[in-house]
């Protein structure tokens, strides 16, 4: 492994995130907050790691090869919560557990909080923590890729490291196209969205920090109640519908610009991401209105929001749903798993994903009783390559066993079998509320230390896709390559 | 498909249940009961149903066909679980207990809808254990042995029935092998019942008890099970014969065909034993922390707890519904490890969880080096690319299953969330007590009958593996051949 060229992109990180602690810093000061020196202090921290790193590192030598991928992808991960992290703890707001725990759940997109109290805290601190979701949603490997002149061989090795979805298909030939491509669309639906938050009410400060929030499908919000705080249907609905696109495939978007609108529905994934909000939606709205608590309307109404707030890993909250029914609960975990759309900043197992698992499954069910047949996977009309949904199948089981095994954790903490579930199953998924003591209008400040060390894990893991923070585990990744 | 074959066939397994059904009767008379009507109806509609099945005229081709060996299998399962719930029927429960109180039986779940079991004659309660005990070893197992036409492809059935995925023959002519089982079932049976006798049991119980332990079943003759009998040797002597029975009877008869160092030699027991003493130890610590138990009590009570969860018995003690949230969880997650291959255990199995784990592992591995060829062995053999396809759609459709059932169990009355995934993983894993409305020392009396019939679907579905059921869901499983 080349460490020097890993030094130098980590040493490029810490300036970057310098510079965006700028944007809260002006606020700060023109709001004449006390967390001023917070966010000094946290950019001096940052140029001088910066300025550690970038002098050990060197970007002349030879290209990035997988190994430096991963290695940038992952440790940068680590070194841009850990950055993120400081303003919290200079301020005194948290400890640094717990401010490790906020700002993982803000660049994982996730928006579970440790901050019991929102409302009391300086604005300028608020605008940090909506602003993390937005820099993690659309990934700071491609940012990166869009900027950094340094990167061209070896940027799809990184680009696949970080970028989400079952394969490294893409819509432009170049990465780094592809990635100037997607902030575009990323700041293109933010302002939109802005926009018409501040036309339904809001007040532009507040309307900056949902949009932020809901394009990167990460769920912080300004008040505790979250956006039943509005009381506010059309809110509710515009931040739905929102919450919606950021749960697509960007990609996809970008052929909309090129090809037309039709390609949304000749679009497996998308069609099923669709059919799922909707089936959900009903079934949920219907069990909430058959047990007697919402009218017909307001059932519908809390019951879109919460679907789609989930399915696209968002967590915003619009009705406390951990008093729901049973099954409407059971539903909400199910959609925790599923996730949005591959290509989004939507967390889970993805859509596709399930997609080719059931076709698989179903496939070679037909296939025992007529053995010769070959089996032959197709999404969107393509066929899915064999070592694909090998990747796919163990992506599956990795998932499970890993949820399995961080709920293991998470239940020595005391926790009852409920909560742990609920809760690994919403932060592994970057979904953020869960159930019980974590539920709709709780916080995860009541859980110790080692628990929310465990839930930091869960939400990387889950944000990286698994893999490339597990191939870290392998001897093999830190050896020489001398053998290979 | 040849429809008269099956039906011959299925006729020959309705004489051998009518015939076995006899023994209850014989019981009943032994016993002085009153009730004896009751027996001679299912007797004599399964002994009439048998000679009109099997006097159907038969044009046998010399083998079974595939589909006739998947259809034979799930057809007979249904059949005699509907003719199993016939005694009961007229003993006077209602439609729903019964059906689900013969299909726990025969597929050694040992859930149970009796709640005063006391108060049944005992006539009944040695059926409900023969029903485990003739499920245990499978009955078409037993009926290859009988019925000399399956002949050379008994192999078909024998991989449907004894499922696994080990079913690495040992010898050359599979009925050998099923003889050299059935005896090995036969006399672990016998010796279990010798030393139950030894310490203080009658004999009716020491029969009842055995044949209950050695099919991994764990219907109770007395509410409080085990513990009714309050002797630590009792319990010893269970807890060896169910970890017994919750290894490879393949493997047994190769030890004792080539020396006992072949056990050793085997990861999929040794990986068995070392799940076992992981979460016994899990389990104890944080008993003996809670301050429920002294040390060795805790030690004692979660190796019984354990073992019991791990082979699908469902045998307890102690209530753990009442232990601590950790431990309870731990419990969950074994309901789904299961036991070895080969045995007469339910849930995912040991060896698929070896293998999967090995495949992501080296998956791992093969995104560092993607030319990579992955080989995966299991003591010391290689696993065919297509039975890890196999397994991995085994894998999707057990977790895909089990989420389904928990969303409908929820449905139905009185199930809260935890019930629900309780029920649905211990039924489809063929335990039977599970959590809070159904934990240790209740009776899934109090559940509605949907709920009922939804267990008895996933106890099929988990006895019979999932895809020999599924099967007949594929409407090419029905179609003619002529295309193929």
């Amino acid at each position: 492994m080349n460490y020097r060229l890993l030094s130098f992109f980590l040493g490029k990180l810490c300036n970057t995130c310098a510079v965006s602690f700028c944007l809260p810093l002006l606020l700060s000061i023109f709001l004449n907050e006390d967390c001023v020196y917070a966010f000094l202090q946290a950019i001096v921290t940052s140029i001088c790691m910066g300025f550690v790193f970038v002098k050990f590192g060197n970007s002349e030598d030879a290209g990035i090869t997988y190994r430096e991928g991963v290695a940038i992808a992952g440790f940068g991960w680590f070194v841009i919560t850990f950055l993120g992290s400081l303003p919290y703890a200079f301020a005194g707001i948290l400890d640094p557990v717990s401010a490790f725990f906020e700002s993982v759940s803000g660049f994982t997109t996730t928006g579970a909080t440790a901050i019991s109290q929102i409302e009391v805290l300086p604005r300028s601190l608020l605008l940090w923590r909506s602003l993390t979701h937005w820099i993690g949603g659309i990934g700071i490997i491609v940012v990166f890729i869009a900027f950094l002149p340094q990167v061209a061989s070896g940027a799809v090795h990184m680009f696949n490291a970080e970028v989400t979805g079952p394969s490294s298909e893409r819509v432009l030939p170049r990465i780094k196209t592809t990635a100037i491509a997607l902030c575009k669309i990323y700041l293109f639906f933010t302002a939109v969205e802005m926009i018409m938050l501040c036309l339904a009410g809001m007040n532009v400060f507040e309307a900056i920090k949902h949009s932020f929030s809901t394009i990167a499908t990460g769920g912080f919000s300004t008040y505790d109640t979250s956006v039943t705080h509005f009381e506010s249907p059309l809110i509710e609905g515009i931040i739905t519908v929102f919450m919606i696109i950021a749960g697509g495939n960007f990609a996809l978007y970008y052929l909309i610009g090129e090809k037309g609108p039709r390609v949304l529905w000749q679009d497996t994934e998308f069609k099923v991401y669709i059919s799922i909000i909707f089936i959900v939606t009903a079934a949920i709205g219907l069990n909430l209105y058959i047990n007697n608590y919402f009218n017909g309307i307001d059932s519908f109404r809390y019951s879109i929001f919460q679907v789609v707030s989930i399915i696209s890993t968002t967590g915003f909250v619009s009705n406390d749903f951990d008093i729901w029914p049973p099954f409407s609960k059971l539903c909400l975990v199910l959609l925790m798993f599923i996730g949005g759309c591959a290509g989004s900043t939507a967390g889970a197992i993805k859509v596709s994903r399930i997609v080719v698992l059931t076709k698989m499954a179903f496939a070679h069910l037909k296939r025992t009783i007529h053995p010769s047949m070959v089996v032959d996977i197709s999404m969107s009309g393509k066929t899915v390559p064999s070592p694909i949904v090998a990747g796919i199948v163990r992506f599956f089981f990795l998932y499970i066993v890993l949820f399995a095994f961080l709920t293991f954790l998470i239940a020595m903490t005391g926790l009852s079998v409920m909560d742990s579930i609920g809760i690994i199953a919403a932060t592994i998924s970057s979904v953020g509320p869960a159930l019980g003591v974590a539920g709709a209008t709780c916080t995860y400040a009541d859980i110790n230390s080692f628990g929310k060390i465990v839930i930091s894990i869960a939400m990387l893991l889950g944000r990286l896709e698994l893999f490339t923070l597990l191939v870290l585990l392998r001897p093999e990744f830190w050896r020489s390559t001398r053998n290979w | 498909m040849n429809v008269k074959l099956v039906m011959y066939i299925l006729g020959k397994v309705c004489l051998a249940f009518g015939i076995s059904l006899m023994l209850p009767f014989i019981a009943a008379f032994y016993f002085n009961e009153k009730q004896t009507v009751e027996f001679l109806l299912p007797i004599a509609i399964s002994l009439l149903l048998g000679i009109f099945m099997s006097r159907m005229k038969v044009e046998y081709r010399g083998h079974l066909s595939l589909r006739e060996g998947l259809a034979l299998v799930g057809f007979s399962w249904l059949l005699v679980c509907f003719l199993g719930a016939l005694p009961y029927l007229f003993f006077g429960f209602d439609f729903s207990s019964s059906l689900f109180e013969s299909i726990s039986g025969f597929t050694t779940t040992g859930a149970t809808s009796i709640n005063d079991l006391e108060a049944i004659p005992s006539s009944l309660i040695l059926w409900r254990s023969l029903t485990q005990w003739f499920g245990g070893l499978g009955i078409i197992l037993i009926f290859i042995t009988l019925v000399p036409q399956v002949g050379s492809s008994g192999e078909r059935l024998f991989t449907a029935e004894l499922h696994g995925e080990s079913t690495e023959r040992i010898m050359p002519r599979i009925k050998t092998t099923v003889y050299a089982i059935s005896i090995a079932y036969m006399t672990a049976t016998f010796i279990l019942t010798l030393i139950l006798c030894v310490l203080n049991m009658t004999l009716f119980e020491a029969v009842n008890y055995a044949m209950t332990t050695i099919s991994t079943g764990g219907f109770c003759m007395q509410k409080d099970g085990i513990a009714h009998f309050n002797s630590t040797a009792v319990e010893v002597v269970i807890l060896l014969f169910m970890l017994f029975s919750g290894g490879n009877y393949v493997l047994y008869y190769k030890a004792y065909k080539e020396g006992f160092k072949k056990l050793w030699q085997d990861t999929e027991l040794m990986a068995y034993i070392g799940v076992i003493l992981f979460f016994t130890c899990a389990m104890a610590i944080n008993l003996f922390y809670s301050n429920y138990y002294r040390l060795s009590e805790s030690l004692y009570y979660s190796f019984f707890q354990s073992v019991s969860t791990i082979t699908t018995t469902g045998y307890y003690l102690q209530n753990y519904n009442g232990w601590p949230e950790f431990s309870r969880f731990c419990i969950l997650l074994m309901m789904f490890v299961g036991g070895c291959a080969g045995s007469t255990a339910g849930g995912i199995k040991v060896a698929r969880l070896l293998i999967m784990f090995k495949l992501s592992w080296a998956e791992l591995k093969r995104t560092l080096h993607p030319r990579m060829v992955i080989d995966i062995k299991l003591s010391g053999n290689h696993i065919a690319p297509n039975m890890v396809i196999s397994i991995s759609r085994f894998f999707f459709f057990y977790i895909a299953i089990f989420v389904f059932a928990t969303l409908f169990l929820s449905l139905t009355d009185k199930l809260g969330m935890l019930d629900s995934i309780g029920i649905a993983a211990s039924c489809l894993a063929n335990i039977g007590p599970a959590f809070d409305i159904v934990a240790p020392f209740s009776s899934y009396a109090d559940v509605s009958a949907g709920a009922k019939l939804i267990s008895c679907l996933l106890m099929l579905l988990g006895r019979l593996e999932i895809f020999s059921l599924l099967i007949f869901l594929n409407p090419d499983f029905w179609r003619g051949t002529k295309n193929w």
